[in-house]
């Protein structure tokens, strides 16, 4: 029959086309970079480096977040904006926030994004077969980062979950405890310091320095109060000669004084035309001038500019507040909006996230400026401080008397603390520590207590809601709340 | 490769069977239909108690040796069967007439097509003359209240695919959107396709009908049938309608001064809190009064089609051409759809034997997009005129209020079009050869092409709208889908036993790729300036995308009919998919059904009541692939974001970053429907009554979801894995009655579902799986959770609304251990809701939450009365849907001073006593929360059609040379009568866990046409 041989010829050529594809199913999947084959060249360990320096510009990083719960919260800044424009904030002003309101996870979820890019590199990296110096190095590099990340935790939340390595087990539904957790961040300093480099060439300046680690451990440890440590860290910074204070106070936070001879740390931050992801941060678009280049967001007080104006600070208060009407010494005249929500008196805007116009290449207003994390005049307000916990106020008039100097101000031949706290206050004004501050010297209760500050909660934030219920309840919440 | 031997053992044995010899005479002649008098191909001509036979030819002839005693019989679907005693004649032609019954109406089943008397399953047919009056972009959006058991919502939205459900939703993460299978190709979505291209829509809904369909069926199957000749005579038609859209049930906003009094009030709430000062805002200072709605709407939104077609064949073969052309135009102002299609099919039998054939549609389809305005023109300040003296757009206060968008700005500079084309064609070859044999081969390429450009000009709104980049961006991309499908069928009786196998093998492969780019200073003097090249090469960016997916499939199904009364089919499929890792790459689909004609049994012979009464069971496994490509693979993050630029200020010298920035899970499986399905279905009173009454019981098992990771692991927020069962039964029950009384003829039918929706089990350890983040906030609105149905509202319980500080002050909670008596919401202020404290701790927190409801319907009713009466037709459509919830999600989103609605402002709180259920104006803070307050009902109940229309009597429509014309109007979905405030209570949201969350949603609208058929 014909039909036979089509029949068969047909079931030949069927048979033979598939089973000629048994691999047909197993392929490598399309459009993506499987993780087996990442972690193998110098490259990519460098690459994985490089994301946690860059996710550290993102919101939860530096804008909202940042400005809400580091700032906000204490006697410096209030929300600002319009009435009613983003009215949760006020909450924090108000300390009414409950463990569900957002911010809370989205800072709790962005420094934990950070610690798991640092812990992909330093447990991965180590395998990697690479020049020796470059790994050790890079290895320090996110080591540092992690506990940078780890500080603002511990700081905000008290005992925190703290996973070191990937991947993460068990251990991110339980809080380690804070003393543990500033055992941690030590240890990690201590590495950053024995391996980093003091200095960079050109091409690298930004990545963390020995000098970097030494500060921010400083910093460390004024919180668990081992001042003559603190003190002994601050002083090797200032000898190491490496760091000098810009002479303009106002210059100290424009794109060019960046990575500076001022600058411990910054967060990097660029624009690059047409290219989005990399020119996308908003540190200085939510608190830019409003109506004019931003959103208007965390303004200072009249609590702040009459603390200038006590001290005689001209200087640092021209700097740090930009009133309706002045003219920048990059000749932007601040026009802005009429009124501003908290505020009765002319409106007024944080200058140091002041960005000149004129410099606007790409992205979010104002996404070129780096942020500020370290600078060299707080060393020295470090070591003032440190030098007078540990009962060695004569020592301290010198780096205190520095900062003092760089703006016009008369030196105080012996200080007190308070004269170094205030100092702390003025020169550091919206860089993030004036509410960590109040708590760590214990005058939160009284500073913020008209606020609605309440003494044994508030010195924590909550943990979030969200969290603890993910944890099955072993994740447990601060009290109070 | 196991598989194919045995195939061809299988054909080799069965070839022996039919075997006969006897004492023979040559039979001849020509079977013709006694309807028309059209010649019949295909008509099976067999010896009556033997197995010899032959079928007709494309010119209804026939040749058989045969004893000269012997009776043919001829049978053909859709016809009555007759026996004619040989008794030595030579020549026997026969005419064949319609059968009256619908139980020998054929039914398209997967890989071929049954009686529906053999029907094991819950298979449902809707024709063409149902879809095909209305005026919508494609027949899906036309099936609304059509079948019982289907639950259609329609977005609006110009040419969009609507959400369509079989049996309720079975899955959260994988789509839930069931297959269609166009002229035997397999594929997501016929939006492509024109009513008037659809000969009929066939839905599978149980799956021992679809199992055959193996991994692609779980969320039920429709088979779609493209019209296509029966006939050799030539045939022309036109079918076409003009019309127009209108907003209907128009939601009004507050305007003007309401809006100004509840932004005063709620920012003096908010001071008087916070102990700051309030400056009421001065409603002098802004004196219009708009509905922004009105500003981005069209008044009446033009659509129109036209369609022709001719149908035909000449000795060896069939075929069909077509061209359709539709237009629609949104309801908002620059929105618009246009589509042309091109159909053609052939059908020819080359040799005696063999037939081979194609089929063809393409579509070529054009969008102007707008952007998602309708949550802009809702939160706008309706203080602002749109434009300002008639020729700028307002700046909306310059952020005096918040900063706000000028909706009518955001649509006149929004400029995005994309065009694009779809294919769907297949080619067969079939050979028919041992008599019982057929063995057919089918390759089937779905393709699709869309290009997308926008553009944003230069603009300056306001500080905060504004762009001056003018860019450019451009993306263009294509898919490809081939089916080759083989099967060998089988098909015979003996005696009283009819019987079919059927087996098959199908590769499948899906690619697709996407090419983006973009530039930035890229001036408009014309869309045909709008070219990357014109823009600045230093922005340059692009980017590029694409997937594979393959999967090969071995099938089989068996039917076996003794003596028309009990009835048996199974169906095993044989499934492997790329999507899955290695070592859980193939499974298994297998199902069963079994029929009892009761009405055939000789005990039902004296009764006078059942014409047909069949009793049905049926079981069967089907599986869901259609999750995320790649999703058990670990990869690696890269771009911009992960990037950044060391150096000194303003170095631009980027150091690419990438990292791991995700997690998979340790293995994933196949999701699977296991479905039970028991019916009673037939007719009575002399055919007049049709029933159809369903029970089925689908579980999902291994349903894939996400599993929420905890934000503290540092990675994505979830990943999918096989985390829980679903279940849906539920109860259908169609009922038709069709009779006449004199010149009038009238039907009524109706269908009713009822399904209850529960997640039955979850992995152990897993939380369950929050969804529906509301955009301000980020809150999670829903819950998907053991015992409650998928995406339930999960949020706090309203009590009532504090009308006073002694309430707040009230509302205590004592201590049981301390005895110490604290506030439950000491933050409240009145006009706040009161909360209910659920678990009793004396706070109001994440665990006072509970079940609000679902927006999955527990009923949905569809109702169709039709009456003819010489020439005169009218019909009308009704469709309801109960038992769904909807989320007035816009009323909650407030970061500032949003705009409110009527309702709301007439309603609110303001004042002690004033109101017990609304709150005041300060929807922020904890009354932002999601609550019970912001669930309200999503039933509704609709006029779908109202159709008159006349049909010519054939005198008149000679003259103009037509062999019929029938004109029409026809309005679709002029009245909803629903509660809920808001524009309209359907959401179509296709996202399980985010459903019936009202944001964005396009207004309900009414469409009243009038339409033409002629046949020439």
């Amino acid at each position: 029959m014909k039909a036979n041989k089509w029949i068969v010829s047909f079931l030949f050529i069927t048979a033979l086309i598939f089973s000629s594809c048994k691999d047909y199913l197993d392929f490598p999947p399309e459009n993506s970079i499987p993780a087996e084959g990442f972690f193998e060249t110098a490259e990519h360990a460098e690459q994985s480096v490089n994301s946690i320096y860059a996710h550290l510009r993102s919101w939860p990083m530096v804008s909202f977040a940042y400005i809400i719960m580091q700032e906000i919260t204490s006697d410096n800044a209030v929300k600002g904006s319009a009435v009613g424009d983003a009215s949760f904030i006020n909450d924090y002003d108000n300390f009414t926030f409950t463990a569900n309101q957002f911010v809370l996870k989205d800072y709790w979820a962005g420094r934990y994004t950070g610690i798991n890019l640092a812990n992909q590199s330093i447990s991965n990296i180590p395998d990697i077969t690479m020049n020796e110096s470059l790994k050790t190095r890079l290895i320090g590099e996110a080591k540092f980062l992690r506990a940078l990340l780890y500080f603002d935790l511990v700081r905000a939340f008290g005992d925190v979950p703290t996973p070191t390595a990937v991947p993460v087990g068990p251990e991110i539904n339980f809080r380690t405890p804070e003393a543990q957790v500033y055992e941690q961040i030590e240890s990690d300093l201590l590495d950053a310091i024995s391996v980093l480099p003091a200095t960079y060439d050109a091409a690298n300046k930004g990545r963390a320095t020995s000098g970097a680690a030494k500060g921010l451990l400083a910093k460390v440890y004024l919180y668990i109060e081992r001042y003559g440590d603190a003190s002994r860290l601050a002083s090797e910074v200032v000898s190491s000669g490496i760091y000098s204070l810009e002479n303009n106070f106002y210059n100290v936070f424009r794109v060019a004084a960046e990575n500076g001879p001022e600058s411990l740390f910054e967060i990097q931050a660029q624009q690059i035309d047409g290219n989005w992801g990399v020119s996308f941060s908003q540190h200085s678009e939510v608190q830019s001038v409003r109506g004019q280049w931003g959103w208007g967001f965390n303004i200072p007080t009249d609590d702040l500019a009459e603390a200038f104006d006590a001290a005689g600070d001209n200087v640092r208060k021209a700097a740090t507040i930009l009133y309706k009407g002045d003219v920048t010494p990059d000749g932007d005249v601040i026009a802005g909006v009429p009124s501003l929500d908290g505020i009765s008196g002319i409106p007024r805007y944080n200058g140091k996230a002041y960005y000149p116009p004129a410099q606007q290449v790409y992205g979010p207003f104002g996404s070129g400026q780096n942020i500020r994390v370290l600078r060299y005049a707080e060393i020295l307000l470090i070591q003032a401080e440190a030098l007078i916990r540990d009962g060695n106020a004569s020592a301290a008039a010198a780096p205190l008397n520095a900062v003092r100097g760089r703006v016009q101000l008369p030196l105080i031949s012996s200080p007190s603390l308070e004269d170094v706290l205030l100092e702390r206050r003025l020169e550091l004004a919206f860089e993030g520590d004036r509410f960590f501050d109040l708590v760590r010297t214990g005058k939160a209760a009284t500073v913020l207590a008209s606020k609605g500050f309440t003494s044994g909660k508030n010195e924590l934030f909550a943990v979030p809601q969200e969290l603890i219920d993910l944890s099955e309840g072993n994740l447990t919440q601060n009290p109070g709340y | 490769m196991k598989k194919i031997k045995l195939l061809f053992i299988l054909m080799f044995v069965m070839g022996f069977l039919p075997l006969a010899m006897a004492q023979q005479i040559k039979v001849s002649g020509q079977v013709k239909s006694a309807d028309d008098g059209e010649t019949l191909p295909g008509v099976t001509v067999v010896v009556k108690g033997t197995t010899t036979g032959a079928a007709t030819d494309l010119d209804g002839r026939y040749s058989l040796d045969v004893p000269s005693t012997a009776t043919l019989v001829f049978s053909f679907v859709g016809m009555e069967t007759q026996e004619i005693a040989v008794q030595g004649k030579t020549t026997i032609n026969v005419a064949l007439s319609s059968s009256a019954s619908m139980l020998d109406e054929v039914v398209v089943v997967g890989y071929g097509s049954s009686k529906r008397l053999d029907l094991t399953g819950s298979i449902t047919t809707v024709k063409a003359k149902d879809l095909a009056y209305q005026a919508v972009a494609n027949p899906a959006q036309a099936l609304q209240g059509k079948v019982a058991g289907v639950q259609v919502t329609n977005s609006g939205s110009p040419g969009s695919s609507p959400v369509i459900r079989i049996r309720g939703l079975g899955t959260v993460s994988s789509s839930s959107s069931p297959l269609y299978v166009v002229d035997g190709i397999l594929t997501n979505d016929i939006s492509y396709l024109g009513t008037n291209d659809i000969e009929n829509i066939t839905f599978l809904k149980d799956a021992s009908s679809s199992a055959i369909y193996g991994v692609r069926a779980a969320n039920g199957v429709i088979i779609v049938t493209t019209k296509r000749s029966s006939s050799r005579e030539a045939r022309i038609s036109y079918s076409g309608y003009t019309g127009f859209q209108k907003v209907v049930n128009k939601f009004e906003l507050a305007k003007g001064t309401q809006y100004i009094d509840l932004i005063n009030e709620k920012n003096k709430y908010l001071a008087e809190a916070a102990g700051s000062e309030f400056t009421p805002v001065d409603p002098n200072d802004y004196p219009d009064a708009i509905d922004w709605y009105d500003e981005v709407l069209r008044g009446k939104a033009l659509t129109q089609s036209h369609d022709v077609s001719v149908m035909g064949g000449s000795a060896k073969s069939l075929y069909t051409f077509g061209a359709s052309w539709f237009m629609q135009e949104g309801l908002v102002k620059g929105h618009d759809y246009d589509r042309i299609n091109i159909r053609s099919s052939l059908e020819s039998e080359v040799l005696k034997n063999l037939k081979v054939g194609y089929s063809a549609n393409l579509s070529n389809f054009k969008f102007k997009n707008v952007p998602g305005v309708f949550y802009n023109a809702y939160v706008a300040p309706p203080v602002f005129t749109a434009k300002i003296n008639d020729s700028t757009f307002n700046p909306m206060g310059s952020g005096s209020l918040g900063n706000f968008a000028n909706p009518a700005a955001q649509l006149y500079y929004f400029n995005s079009r994309s065009n694009g084309i779809r294919f769907l064609g297949s080619a067969f070859a079939e050979l028919s050869f041992l008599q019982h044999f057929k063995l057919k081969t089918s390759y089937g390429l779905d393709y699709g092409n869309n290009r997308n450009r926008s553009y944003t000009p230069y603009y300056v709104v306001s500080e905060t709208q504004v762009d001056t980049n003018r860019m450019l961006s451009r993306s263009m991309g294509y898919s490809t889908d081939g089916f080759w499908d083989n099967t060998l069928t089988y098909e015979n009786y003996i005696g009283k036993h009819r019987f079919s196998v059927m087996a098959g093998v199908s590769a499948q492969d899906f690619r697709s790729l996407n090419l983006s780019g973009s530039r930035s200073g890229v001036e408009n003097y014309g869309d045909h300036s709008l070219y990357l090249n014109y823009g600045e090469q230093s922005t340059s960016n692009s980017g590029d995308g694409g997937s594979r997916i393959t999967a090969l499939s071995y099938f089989g199904r068996g039917t076996y009919n003794f003596n028309d009364r009990y009835l048996f089919t199974g169906t095993l499929r044989y499934d492997g998919s790329s999507v899955f890792p290695a070592d859980e790459r193939y499974d298994l689909f297998p199902s069963v059904g079994f029929g009892w004609v009761m009405s055939n049994e000789d005990f039902m012979q004296n009764q006078g009541i059942f014409d047909f009464l069949k009793m049905r069971a049926s079981w069967g496994v089907t599986g869901n692939n259609r999750i995320p490509a790649n999703i058990y693979t670990l990869t690696i993050a890269k771009g911009g974001e992960l990037s950044t630029a060391f150096g000194p200020g303003g170095n631009v010298v980027i150091a690419e970053g990438a990292n791991i920035t995700s997690a998979v899970p340790p293995t994933l499986r196949w999701e699977k429907v296991k479905e039970f399905d028991i019916a009673f279905e037939g007719l009575a009173m002399e055919n007049k009554l049709s029933f159809e009454l369903d029970y089925y019981h689908r579980l999902t098992v291994d349903g894939i979801f996400p599993t929420t990771l905890s934000a503290t692991a540092g990675t994505s927020g979830s990943y999918l894995q096989n985390n829980g069962d679903f279940l849906n039964s539920g109860v259908e029950l169609t009922l038709g009655w069709t009779d006449k009384a004199g010149d009038l003829n009238y039907s009524f039918n109706t269908n009713f579902t009822y399904n209850k929706n529960e997640v039955k089990d979850l992995l152990e350890g897993t939380l369950g799986l929050y969804g529906g983040n509301l955009p301000v906030g980020g809150f999670f609105s829903t819950y998907t959770v053991i015992g409650e149905p998928i995406g339930s509202y999960y949020g706090r319980n309203v009590l009532g609304i504090f009308q006073n500080e002694s309430e707040i002050e009230n509302y205590t909670w004592t201590d049981p251990e301390t005895n110490e008596v604290n506030l439950v919401q000491p933050n409240a202020k009145p006009g706040d809701f009161k909360y209910e404290d659920v678990d009793n701790n004396g706070l109001i927190d994440a665990k006072d939450r509970v079940f609000l409801g679902s927006a999955l319907p527990t009923y949905l009713f569809g109702f169709n009365a039709s009456f003819e009466f010489k020439g005169f037709d009218f019909g009308i459509d009704l469709y309801a849907q109960g038992g769904n919830k909807i989320y007035n999600a816009k009323r909650a989103q407030r970061l500032g001073n949003e705009n409110y609605d009527l309702d709301f402002f007439e309603n609110r709180w303001n004042g002690e006593g004033t109101s017990s259920d609304y709150p005041s104006a300060d929807l922020t803070g904890d009354n932002m929360l999601p609550n019970s307050w912001y669930i309200e009902s999503g039933g509704f109940m609709r006029i779908r059609n109202i159709q008159l229309g006349y049909t010519i009597p054939e005198k008149a429509a000679a003259k103009i040379g037509a062999r019929s014309l029938r004109v029409y109007v026809n309005t679709s979905n002029p009245f909803t009568f629903f509660k809920y405030n808001g524009f309209s209570p359907e959401i179509a949201t296709s996202s399980p866990t985010s459903q019936g969350i009202d944001l964005n949603v396009y207004p309900m609208s009414a469409t009243y046409n009038f339409g033409v058929n002629v046949n020439f």
